[in-house]
């Protein structure tokens, strides 16, 4: 049994401690810890402020005898150190302490401004050439001591002091270990990501105890959430609410918490607590009535790793603390403490393997690979879009090269002419015609440009053999100049004969130009478009003449009717003129009528009474008219006034009026 | 004669301009104003340079030097250190420094004997600075500010330095520099006294805000006006005579 | 080389102050305090003059945007009211104000402030300065109404051609507790009705709705011309509204025409009154059939009242039997039926007959819910009345019934006047209280009618709930006596509103 482990509150610890004495292992790294802040102890008198020159250096507090001196000082190592100090704010140290830090330090660090992070750190902290052991020791803050039987054992430091540094004189912590089992009574809280672990204990048993959890954790990003938000804006989402709303509950918890067990806490003689960040300080120490004070003596941190807070895991802190370990003799503590520190580092990696190392080891493992893979499959993957992509292009082309072909061939079949075929075969890599055709073209075009009927007639006569039916077709709707076609082109210029010939010869009247204008919307006389009518009389079944913008077919049978029509109608107009010819009369009879003055309108009225009376009577002879209308009321009952006659009140009314005014006009 | 002056509406103007006993460099600007007022005062005694360095007109700012010599930081081009040296008298050496801090105008002053520089800075530089300019260096900091260049102002004859200086400190700079030191400011209060203006033993140039009374305080600690000097100097004369029998 | 030990403070030196230079301690502006002062004037965001508005009528002043409040001359109240009106205050720290004496009469007040300010980044500034108020007059409303009050441009004339005054007492609570008084110059009681008064016509023309939105009434609308302008075309009426307010109130007999019940589901020409809010409530006390009249359909076809309050007789109950829903006369076309009330045939005698006769008069009634043998009930003899209605005259008389019940009587009114708890606000009519009997009748049918009071604000009386149970222990009331509960009175807060009037009846 060369080690072993046991509890504080056994009852062989007392046995243990007789006799015990602080470790020679703790006493190499003794001396270095001596605070360099007290200020070197050769005091000297006041400086004599009556000379006006002051011979002395205020960032160093030194005086000097001559100002050669105090030159001399200036470029001093040590007064640039004591600067650097003084503008942090910091006492100056004397030049002893300066040598001997630069003894142990680099001197060279302190003179050159790349240095400046190394002279940050507290002069104390580094120390160099110290034992293996102590540093091990300090390492893992563990105090060592020796008993009158040679053992040696190893305390938690945490117990015997809560700062690193201000190590108590050994009397102090032999005192210190003496009444360890003493305190009983010990207070272990956990907080962290959301977790809440707080147990009190009593000896080895649990006298309180509550752990809970809330949802405080960023999911997969990790961090609190109040981090989040104060790094950059808040975001609004329903997990961030909910997060928000349960820190804040997780807080009012622990200190509800932590108030309702004042009284036990108050009694603990130790306080554990890990609570990683100033969040879980801020629970813990915050609030309005806390019952931890940060600078309570009694509080101290968990000096080791922990798992979560859990329940189990305070336990755990509980056991791990209040247990020593026990060496034999100097040998098995050289050989364990060491060995252990090897062996513990393996076991606290395995066994920390599912909590802490894992998400930190395996991903980078992982991902090496993972990575690689990944971007090997992607920019596989991509290669295969590319080809893909190249393979579509080319598909597509293949695609219109068919489909192009196609459409020659319907055109050889049938000798149709269709829409696309237009343009189409000129943009076809087509083999170069052979010279003939390429002639013939060119003798069509220009024919046709000239308005050369005749000799546009002749080239089709005289066309060799060897130029098919479909060639004539493809040279008739080839373009002028300006991207019309020939037919198109003859319609314009209104060359009747033309147009003709060229729809006689397969000149397509559906081919249409940018503005899709058809060659009939191209002929600008009557006489042209009747050429288009007239052919699609004459060949009803050639074209798809739906598309032509042609109204109707022109035949000789329609010109007939047309005529007759238009004779018809005449015919009908004139007899309607002769219809008129006694209303007009009539109409013209009243207008002299009217013209007439009153006076001279009852002569009439009278001179046609006296013709009545002589017997002439006739049918439309007119014996009395109204004299303000000029009605014929012949054979009525006229309205009478004075010596008017009027086919209605109205009219008499009227005249009466017309009248009164120019009476009025003549008595005035 | 301390003389007010204005860089493009700007009242730093030791930021645009460097004056030694031997030369003076003036950055390059948009007018000519500040120039000629400069060239106006100086032109018949020392030479008058335009020029930029680096590409920036805050020369002074850039550069450190007094009548021995000239340090300009390592960004300077080719051509603009051909210029200065074939503008700048033979006696002024030319130097460029590879310094980290390279506002070497922030982080150095001088005279034509002594320089306080920055505590941070090389000790290479500082090697450099004490042959070329023939000064003795001393790391200092003028009240708390570790630029010194920028804080405090001095020529042969005296020194301005930031108006926070202490008591205690103001002597032992005074000790150092063996020129009196008075707490002042320029430009109608402002505390950036190297950069307010530019000084050397028989002129002033600062900015066009700077009261009569600055320009007074100026004026008497540069010993401008011929003044008695102040019964300060003479009694450290005396002192300094003594420590150096 | 010597230490030295001293911890001094290091002293900073004093510089020249830019301006001046006088010899002061650096600060962030390095300029003394004098020249910082001219330089910056921290004061110039604050007006150094306002304007107080000051009611001489009240002497209030006017506390934006619409409030006046009273404040003595060097009040807190006042300095209050003076720093509130001054902007820009926000941008310095006010450190102190106070009043600088001023002549009472000058209609001058000045303020002196003292405020703090940053200035230079850093240095604090403290400047003293003071600001003048002048004192403007202006009228504050209430002084304009009370200025203007004889001066109206519109008359609601209120009128009821009725015996009881419950209406107008109902009316009352109405308008106080809507507040449709606010805009009322003033009120003005005259026989069977109420004036009221209106600076304009818009004014009358709202109080007029409110009235018809509360009550069946019509109203008809005149104007009578008082001077006109021919050269601006404008003309100064005076508009009287005449609101004529349906002559039959709460527990009113009425007998129907005979038009009217065909139209109202067939309801007995004979019918009691449950009820008016904008609409006439009718009950039959013979079938429980209710029906509503709008004042449209009453206009068209108007009723009155067929028997006077005064004509109520006490009635003992000596028997009471309820007539069960299947025994029930039922007929098509016929109107809903109350199921609040249970109808019964009820045995009565004449309380003044009690005990002298055997013979009990049949009824039947509506009140089969409240009554039970032995209680005393209200009700119209129709057979001993002398009733001149014209299509009561139609009815076949044997039809009609003797006694028709209208409430339950709950013991002595006196006692009952007693034991009550609360009271009710009133408007300051300046009214001779002679219909006496009328309002304690319109405060017990409060008490009895829950649905009649929700519109009525009902206050404790301190008075009574301050002596607690009434004095005398002796005086048993009757427990069933209805009562309202503490829970719907409210605690009076304006027991000093000048509008309203402390009106105790009881005394």
């Amino acid at each position: 049994m060369e080690l072993r482990t046991l509890s504080i509150y056994s009852e062989t610890y007392n046995e243990l401690l007789s006799g015990i004495r602080v470790s020679q292992f703790m006493k190499t790294k003794q001396p270095s810890n001596v605070t360099v802040n007290d200020v070197s102890s050769t005091v000297v008198p006041p400086v004599d402020n009556a000379e006006f020159q002051k011979k002395s250096c205020s960032f160093c507090k030194v005086e000097f005898q001559d100002i050669l001196s105090q030159r001399q000082h200036y470029k001093l190592d040590w007064h640039r150190y004591n600067l650097k100090l003084n503008l942090k704010q910091r006492k100056p140290i004397t030049e002893e302490d300066f040598t001997t830090k630069a003894d142990e330090d680099d001197v060279s660090s302190i003179s050159g401004s790349e240095t400046e992070s190394e002279d940050d750190s507290e002069p104390s902290t580094v120390v160099k050439g110290a034992d293996d052991i102590g540093d091990l020791i300090t390492r893992r803050m563990r105090m060592i001591f020796e008993n009158s039987k040679g053992n040696y054992l190893s305390f938690s430091r945490c117990w015997l002091t809560d700062k690193k540094d201000q190590l108590q004189s050994d009397l102090e912590l032999i005192t210190t270990v003496k009444k360890l089992p003493h305190c009983s009574q010990i207070f272990v809280v956990m907080l962290g990501g959301g977790h809440f672990a707080a147990s009190i204990f009593k000896k080895n048993e649990v006298i309180q105890h509550k752990t809970f959890h809330s949802y405080t954790v960023r999911a997969k990003q990790g961090g609190s959430q109040s981090m989040k938000d104060n790094k950059q804006s808040a975001s609004k989402s329903a997990g961030a609410s909910l997060r928000r709303y349960n820190e804040r509950s997780l807080m009012q918890h622990v200190q509800e918490i932590l108030a309702n067990w004042s009284k036990d806490i108050a009694a603990c003689h130790f306080i554990f607590i890990r609570a990683v960040g100033p969040n879980n300080q801020s629970i813990l120490f915050s609030g309005k009535q806390a019952s931890l004070q940060k600078t309570d003596a009694r509080i101290r941190k968990i000096p080791f790793p922990t798992r979560r807070a859990t329940f189990n895991e305070t336990r755990r802190v509980h056991s791990l603390l209040t247990s020593i370990d026990v060496y034999e003799s100097e040998t098995v503590f050289q050989n364990k403490f060491l060995g252990w520190s090897l062996k513990a580092d393996l076991e606290f990696e395995i066994k920390e393997k599912p909590a802490v190392k894992p998400p930190k080891a395996k991903p980078f493992n992982k991902s090496k690979p993972a990575t690689l893979e990944d971007s090997i499959s992607k920019s596989v993957a991509q290669l295969d879009i590319k080809s893909d992509n190249s393979e579509q292009l080319s598909g597509t082309e293949n695609l219109e090269l068919s489909s192009s072909e196609v459409t020659t061939v319907e055109q050889g079949d049938k000798k149709k002419v269709r829409k696309k075929k237009k343009k189409k075969p000129e943009k076809e890599p087509e083999s170069e015609p052979e010279p003939h055709i390429l002639n013939f073209r060119v003798n069509i075009l220009t024919s046709c440009a000239s308005g050369n009927v005749d000799s546009l007639r002749e080239i089709l006569d005289s066309k060799e053999d060897n130029i098919s039916g479909e060639e004539v077709v493809v040279a008739m709707n080839q373009m002028t100049t300006d991207n019309l076609t020939l037919l198109q082109f003859a319609a314009k210029n209104s060359f009747n004969e033309m147009v003709y010939l060229i729809l006689l010869n397969g000149g397509d009247p559906c081919a249409k130009n940018a503005k899709s204008m058809t060659a009939y919307d191209f002929a600008t006389e009557k006489e042209t478009r009747n050429v288009f009518r007239r052919f699609m009389g004459d060949y009803p079944d050639r074209y798809d003449y739906s598309k032509s913008h042609i109204p109707s077919a022109l035949t000789d049978d329609a010109k007939e009717r047309q005529k007759a029509v238009k004779k018809a109608k005449r015919m009908r107009e004139k007899e309607r003129k002769k219809a008129d010819e006694p209303r007009r009369n009539e109409i013209a009879e009243q207008k002299r009528f009217l013209q007439l003055d009153d006076r001279e309108k009852r002569a009439l009225a009278a001179e046609r009474r006296i013709q009545a009376s002589l017997g002439k009577s006739g049918k439309d002879l007119v014996l009395l008219r109204c004299y303000r209308c000029a009605i014929n009321i012949t054979g009525k009952v006229p309205f009478h006034y004075e010596n008017f006659n009027f086919c209605s009140m109205q009219c008499l009314k009227e005249h009466r009026q017309s009248n009164q005014s120019s009476s009025n006009e003549i008595s005035r | 004669m301390a003389i007010r002056v204005q860089f493009e509406n700007n009242n730093e103007i030791g930021v645009f301009s460097k004056l030694t006993n031997a030369y003076c460099l003036v950055g390059i600007g948009g007018s000519e104003n500040f120039y000629s007022v400069f060239e106006a005062e100086m032109n018949d005694v020392i030479p008058v340079v335009h020029c930029s360095l680096a590409g920036c007109r805050i020369v002074g700012r850039m550069c450190v030097g007094n009548k021995n010599g000239l340090l300009v930081p390592n960004s300077t081009t080719d051509t603009e250190l051909q210029h200065l040296r074939n503008s700048l008298p033979d006696s002024v050496k030319v130097q460029r420094v590879e310094e980290r801090l390279s506002a070497l105008g922030n982080v150095i002053t001088c005279n034509d004997y002594v320089a306080l520089v920055h505590p941070d800075l090389d000790r290479e530089t500082e090697e450099i600075l004490a042959d070329n300019l023939n000064v003795e260096v001393f790391r200092q900091t003028v009240a708390s500010n570790v630029l010194v260049g920028s804080y405090c102002a001095f020529s042969n004859q005296g020194g301005l330095v930031h108006p926070h200086t202490s008591t205690q400190d103001m002597d032992e700079l005074a000790s150092l520099l063996q020129v009196p030191l008075v707490a002042g400011t320029i430009n109608r209060g402002s505390e950036v006294i190297g950069a307010g203006m530019v000084v050397n033993d028989w002129s002033v140039f600062c900015g066009m805000d700077t009261t009569s009374t600055e320009i007074s305080v100026i004026e008497s600690i540069f010993k401008l006006n011929e003044a008695q000097p102040a019964a300060i100097t003479t009694t450290m004369r005396a002192s300094l005579i003594d420590s150096m029998a | 080389m010597e230490y030295i030990n001293s911890d001094t403070e290091n002293s900073i030196g004093n510089i020249l102050c830019c301006q001046c230079g006088v010899s002061i301690k650096p600060n962030p502006s390095n300029m003394c305090v004098g020249c910082v002062r001219t330089q910056v004037d921290i004061t110039e965001s604050i007006p150094k003059q306002g304007t107080l508005y000051f009611c001489s009528g009240c002497e209030r002043y006017l506390q934006p945007p619409g409030e006046w409040v009273k404040c003595s001359l060097e009040s807190r109240e006042l300095l209050a009211l003076c720093l509130r009106k001054m902007k820009g205050l926000t941008r310095v720290k006010l450190v102190d104000a106070g009043f600088v004496w001023t002549e009472p009469h000058s209609k001058r007040i000045k303020v002196k402030l003292t405020v703090h300010a940053e200035v230079f980044g850093g240095t604090m500034l403290e400047q003293v300065f003071i600001v003048e108020f002048t004192v403007n007059h202006q009228m504050c409303d209430d002084c304009h109404r009370t200025e203007a009050k004889d001066y109206w441009r519109a008359v609601v004339q209120l009128r009821q051609k009725a015996e009881n005054k419950k209406t107008f007492y109902y009316l009352e609570q109405l308008i106080l507790k809507y507040r449709a008084h606010d805009q009322t110059l003033g009120i003005k009681p005259i026989h069977e009705g109420l004036d009221f008064f209106y600076a304009n016509i818009s004014q009358a023309r709202k109080f007029v709705d409110f009235l018809t939105t509360m009550l069946p009434c019509k109203y008809q609308q005149s104007k009578k011309l008082l001077s006109h302008d021919i050269h601006s075309n404008i003309h100064t009426y005076k508009f009287t509204f005449s609101v004529e307010i349906v002559p039959v109130s709460k527990d009113s007999v009425i007998c129907l025409p005979k038009k009217l019940t065909q139209q109202l589901g067939g309801i007995s020409p004979l019918c009691l009154v449950n009820r008016v809010t904008s609409a006439i409530h009718l009950i039959d006390p013979s079938s429980a059939q209710i029906a509503e009249v709008s004042s449209n359909v009453y206009w068209r076809d108007p009723f009155t009242s067929i028997c006077n309050p005064k004509q109520l007789v006490e009635y003992v109950v000596m028997d009471i039997e309820p007539i069960k829903s299947s025994e029930r006369l039922i007929f098509p076309g016929q109107g809903s039926v109350s199921q609040k009330h249970v109808l019964a045939d009820v045995w009565l005698v004449r309380e003044s007959d009690l005990g002298m006769t055997e013979n009990t008069i049949h009824s039947r009634t509506h009140l089969g819910h409240i009554l039970k043998p032995g209680d005393s009930a209200l009700g119209y003899s129709l057979s001993d009345s002398n009733i001149n209605d014209e299509n009561f005259e139609k009815l076949d008389q044997d039809k009609v019934p003797d006694v028709i019940l209208v409430k339950k009587h709950y013991g002595d009114k006196s006692a009952r006047r007693r034991a009550r708890l609360w009271k009710l606000k009133h408007l300051d009519l300046n009214e001779v209280d002679s219909q006496n009997n009328d309002y304690n009748d319109f405060l017990d049918d409060l008490e009895e009618d829950p649905t009649y009071r929700q519109n009525v604000n009902i206050f404790k009386d301190p008075k009574k709930t301050a002596s607690g149970i009434p004095v005398d222990s002796n005086n048993v009331e009757d427990p069933s006596a209805p009562q309202i509960t503490l829970e719907e009175m409210l605690d009076d807060l304006h027991i000093d509103d000048v509008d309203m009037a402390e009106a105790d009846n009881a005394e």
